[in-house]
């Protein structure tokens, strides 16, 4: 018999997630934030999904829920721990509404941005791992549909990751992949602009890029890898102090999106800079001098430079 | 108990009794239930604060419970349901107007409750009614002074 452990953030979820297939009934219930096993701290390395699923003592599956639609600020929210799911070539599912009525004094639709489901095609692709956003349905006027409907097509895709072992992509796949390209689709007609690189995003030739940056700081000496890359991609971090959301979520987005090719941040078509103009040395040391900082560990690990107010750090 | 099984627990306890659930706000993460803001209608400006939301909302004839939740009695709870059954009267109404379709007029009475671990040896304040959660269907209930005399859990 499958022994079988769910890693939780929030236990209502886990519940819910036990619900989903009736392998799951005996299920052990643990905290995500007293998990002591390799396989399931190997999916904690940049923030923690939802759920995490444990088959025979091995990362099966991982999760994520929300009732938020991914715009605005929270787009690359929760994208690192898809990010280190597909690393560990651990399948992800991500259920959240691509399009729901955001409430509130300026209540409106509010629809998915395109580029998350184009960078979690180009993570799956590149990772050969499957990576799959499932639509959280609403109704007519965009309110959620919470009567268990919802969770329909969900629980086709478990079932049949049950059915083939969590080993290889469920046929199902294939339909729930061909939904986000529709619903990738209908973003662009939408917004066109989705196509384009973002407003935070600006690619320039490598070789100017350093030349402005040797005028400011004198002779910096630039790694190989970066000068062989024609291209850099400079990404406007606003931020006034060190902190994570929505910047890193979004430096990994665009790193997917714009720059990817391979399965290591060495393999780039493009630089990843990141521009923090508000952020000086010493704010920067400051943050840094404290350990564990996911901010620090993620725009580190997948920079090729981060330019300062008033210096550069090259990775 | 932490406050994520208190508020599975209690969700799941007060279904089983017929009551029906209206809204509510996990302490952490997403559940199936849609979440009300009872927002301050005097505030100029964007943003949420001075808005209240509260844990878990049911219904059930024209009876209706506000909960909140917490591990132990924590008297910031009871300031609160105080607060959002005097003052906020009708931004609660509003909301639940908005969210749920529930008019004020078929609400009769209103009865503030508090979901707990343990009340750590407070007393409950006379108006109002606590569940003590010690376990899945283990929910203990205890009335407060003035509620003595409601029958709200007979069929």
């Amino acid at each position: 018999m499958n022994q079988y452990k769910i890693y939780y953030d929030a236990f209502q979820e886990a519940k819910w997630f036990q619900s989903l297939n009736s392998e799951f009934e005996n299920a052990e219930l643990l905290p995500i934030n007293q998990a002591q096993n390799s396989e399931a701290l190997k999916l904690l390395r940049y923030d923690k999904p939802d759920i995490i699923l444990l088959k025979n003592e091995i990362a099966a599956l991982a999760l994520e829920k929300t009732t938020e639609v991914p715009t605005g600020h929270n787009v690359g929210q929760r994208f690192a721990r898809i990010v280190c799911s597909a690393e560990e070539k651990v399948p992800f599912i991500y259920f959240f509404p691509f399009v729901a009525m955001k409430h509130g004094e300026y209540a409106s639709a509010c629809w998915i941005n395109a580029r998350l489901l184009e960078a979690m095609k180009k993570l799956r692709e590149i990772h050969s791992t499957p990576i799959v956003a499932i639509n959280w349905e609403c109704d007519n006027k965009y309110e959620l549909i919470r009567d268990g409907s919802q969770d329909l097509f969900l629980r086709e895709v478990i079932n049949d990751f049950v059915k083939h072992d969590f080993k290889s992509e469920p046929p199902i796949l294939k339909k729930a992949y061909e939904i986000m390209r529709i619903k990738y689709q209908e973003a662009l007609t939408r917004h066109p602009q989705y196509s384009d690189l973002p407003p935070t995003a600006r690619e320039m030739i490598t070789k100017y890029y350093i030349n402005t940056l040797k005028a400011k700081y004198g002779d910096l000496k630039f790694n190989g890898l970066i000068r062989s890359r024609t291209k850099s991609l400079i990404y406007d971090i606003g931020m006034k102090y060190v902190r994570s959301d929505p910047y890193t979520g979004t430096q990994l987005i665009y790193d997917y999106l714009l720059a990817r090719k391979g399965t290591t941040s060495k393999e780039r078509t493009m630089n990843i800079v990141l521009r923090m103009p508000n952020i000086s040395s010493t704010l920067w040391k400051k943050a840094v001098a404290k350990k564990n900082r996911k901010d620090i560990k993620l725009y580190t690990k997948f920079a090729d430079l981060i330019e300062l107010s008033d210096g550069i750090i090259i990775l | 108990m932490i406050e994520g099984k208190i508020y599975y627990f209690l969700k799941h306890f007060l279904l089983n009794k017929g009551w029906t659930l209206l809204a509510g706000e996990p302490p952490d993460g997403s559940d199936n239930v849609c979440r009300i803001e009872i927002r301050n209608k005097n505030r100029v400006g964007i943003g949420s604060k001075g808005s209240y939301k509260i844990d878990l909302i049911f219904l059930r004839k024209d009876i209706l419970f506000l909960i909140e939740l917490k591990p132990r009695y924590n008297q910031g709870d009871i300031t609160k349901l105080n607060e959002i059954t005097s003052q906020r009267l009708n931004d609660l109404y509003d909301a639940l107007e908005e969210r749920c379709n529930l008019n004020r007029r078929d609400i009769k009475q209103i009865i503030k409750c508090i979901g707990v671990g343990t009340l750590n040896s407070y007393a409950l304040p006379i108006d109002f009614l606590g569940f003590i959660v010690e376990g899945e269907d283990d929910v203990k209930i205890e009335f407060g002074e003035e509620l003595k005399d409601l029958r709200l859990f007979e069929d």
